[in-house]
């Protein structure tokens, strides 16, 4: 373990017991012996399909579940065993509950965060008119939340969980339901935070965007294994190696080239397939360009989005461990 | 000092629970008023029937009115402290994934489940019983010295504590099986609503459960013997002290259960 490994995973296994209580055949693997380390100040995206065992690593590290086999430390301590020291140097916010007050004004939840964590007053203060200027949060302190809307919600979530200034932020689908407007407000803060905090930040999503926009480092699991650990230019250059030219043609021939296939035609208009590794742009416009007359031209390169869909259908398969941890 | 500042976190959590719920006083003060009247009008039934047969298995009306105020009152104080533990409530609480939350907390998740969700209505019940039992014990010639009234209060209270003990069993049941465990409401509220009744009228096997596992019949029964003067002909021993110590035992093994049952959930989650 390095000294700077805010969480150190081992070997990391969970395996619960389904239906009946003695029968082993019956047990079901969530996740399967992953190993890696977070440092600090790192910020991570931890994505992988429903039920691939993110939530339950997630339940690991905030010590809200014991692992089955495997060690992990989160900050130097035990997540179970030291569940309610780990709490006060650690936020969590989950994207489909609530932590606050419901039915009171929302300054009196960051009134109870302050004496729950043990705040003095006067940095409690503080920490809450700043927090209350990044998140947009003065008008809404007087009012009940239940009243706000998700995105303002949401931000006051944020704010409540960063509140004791935790080293670590877990976040589970922070920005699910929220608007465009609402999206850039969480992920501009969270930026913020975690470039002058130096706050380890933790993020499992669906949303590949908030990781793009985001995470230094991307890390996918399925069925319980770590199938990728490393950067998202990693991934992409890894794994995203088919491109895209879109050509508008004069003529309503279809192209078939040696260099590219086609992909798709929409009236005039054709998208052309090759793989960067074997073939490159300007080879496959010149024998588009020798055998056909040509209006406009686009080269398409390959999202984040479309990479991690076609790992999820097995289109692309990632060695498993830590194979393709470019910046690991 | 860790635990200083924790108590004064579920302090905070206790206040802001009551802000909640107060409101609007207006509001409150008629949610409270209406939880009362219909606990009166059960009441009302409840003496006028007693009234009819002129006595019960010995007792005349306001003497079972007494038992039937105590057992009310503490009841009501029972569940205003911990019916967010009762299993239905509580399963669903851990359903929805808000138990995680509460494990999330830098404090102990029992302090703090029932601080934060401490419910003022049922105090409502608790003045209810309190009324029944002043127009019962008028009525069957108790007087209110210093003794009866500490022996009132220790009645109301150990029959709380076991309410609310019989909860936290039940809470800790449910984070084993994550089910709800409504079979536990025919424990809870049907022992309180039987121990309303002199101990007369049971045969020894009921007895036997309200004195020894559930023990109501200390104090709700034994209690009230004492307050109206009577000698009682069936059931628990009479030594006034056996209540509280009968409470202490219970309550210290709900604590043990909910230990338990936490480390369980811990093991597997939801």
């Amino acid at each position: 373990m390095t000294a700077a490994a805010v969480v150190d995973a081992e070997g990391l296994t969970k395996r619960f017991r389904r239906g009946g209580r003695r029968d082993r055949r019956a047990e079901v693997t969530a996740v399967d012996g992953i190993s890696f380390q977070v440092r600090a100040g790192e910020f991570i995206g931890y994505a992988g399909p429903n039920g691939a065992g993110k939530s339950t690593t997630v339940k690991m590290m905030t010590g809200i579940l014991l692992p089955t086999a495997g060690r992990i430390t989160v900050d130097g301590l035990v997540p179970v065993r030291q569940r309610r020291q780990l709490a006060r140097r650690m936020g969590v916010v989950f994207g489909q509950r609530t932590a606050l007050l419901w039915d009171l004004p929302l300054g009196d939840s960051f009134d109870l965060v302050g004496r729950l964590y043990a705040i003095p007053a006067a940095e409690r203060r503080a920490r809450q008119r700043r927090l209350a200027e990044l998140l947009e949060l003065g008008p809404l302190l007087a009012r009940p939340v239940r009243t706000l809307s998700l995105g303002q919600r949401m931000r006051a979530e944020l704010a409540a969980a960063v509140l004791p200034r935790p080293r670590l932020l877990f976040l589970d689908e922070p920005t699910i339901g929220l608007d465009v407007v609402a999206k850039g407000a969480v992920r501009a803060f969270l930026r913020e935070l975690n470039a002058t905090e130096g706050t380890t930040v933790i993020l499992t999503t669906h949303d590949l965007d908030d990781i793009a926009r985001l995470c230094s480092r991307l890390m996918i699991i399925d069925t319980g294994r770590l199938i990728y650990d490393g950067t998202v230019e990693g991934l992409l250059a890894t794994f995203g190696t088919t491109r895209v030219l879109v050509a508008d043609l004069a003529g309503d021939d279809r192209p078939e080239l040696r260099r590219a296939r086609l992909v798709r035609a929409q009236g005039r208009r054709c998208w052309l397939a090759f793989d960067r590794e074997h073939v490159s742009a300007p080879e496959v416009i010149a024998e588009l360009l020798a055998r056909h007359e040509v209006r406009d031209l686009a080269l398409e390169e390959p999202g984040i989005e479309d990479v991690v869909r076609r790992i999820y259908r097995g289109e692309v398969a990632p060695r498993p461990g830590r194979a393709g941890a470019a910046g690991g | 000092m860790a635990d200083a500042a924790a108590a004064r976190a579920c302090a905070a959590a206790a206040r802001a629970a009551m802000r909640a719920q107060v409101g609007t006083r207006g509001w409150f003060a008629l949610r409270t008023l209406t939880a009362g009247f219909t606990q009166l009008a059960e009441v009302a039934g409840f003496v006028l029937l007693v009234d009819r047969f002129t006595s019960l298995a010995g007792w005349t009306g306001p003497e079972v009115a007494l038992l039937f105020g105590l057992g009310t009152a503490g009841q009501g104080l029972g569940q205003a402290l911990a019916k967010p533990l009762d299993a239905g409530e509580f399963a669903e609480t851990v359903r929805r994934g808000h138990f995680d939350q509460v494990l999330l907390r830098p404090v102990g998740p029992l302090p703090w489940l029932l601080a934060s969700a401490l419910d003022l209505r049922y105090l409502g019940r608790v003045l209810t019983g309190l009324a029944v039992l002043a127009w019962a014990a008028g009525r069957a010639g108790v007087a209110w010295t210093g003794p009866h009234l500490a022996l009132a209060a220790l009645s109301i209270t150990c029959c709380a504590a076991i309410l609310a003990s019989v909860f936290v069993l039940g809470a800790a049941l449910t984070l084993r099986t994550v089910e709800g465990t409504e079979l536990l409401n025919v424990v809870t509220f049907g022992g309180v609503f039987l121990t309303s009744f002199p101990m007369e009228i049971y045969g020894p096997v009921l007895r036997f459960v309200f004195t020894w596992v559930l023990p109501f019949a200390l104090a709700v029964y034994v209690p009230a013997l004492a307050l109206l003067g009577r000698a009682g002909t069936a059931g628990p021993p009479r030594a006034l002290l056996l209540a509280p110590v009968a409470t202490v035992a219970l309550a210290a093994a709900a604590g043990l259960g909910w230990r338990a049952g936490v480390r369980r959930y811990l093991g597997t989650g939801s």
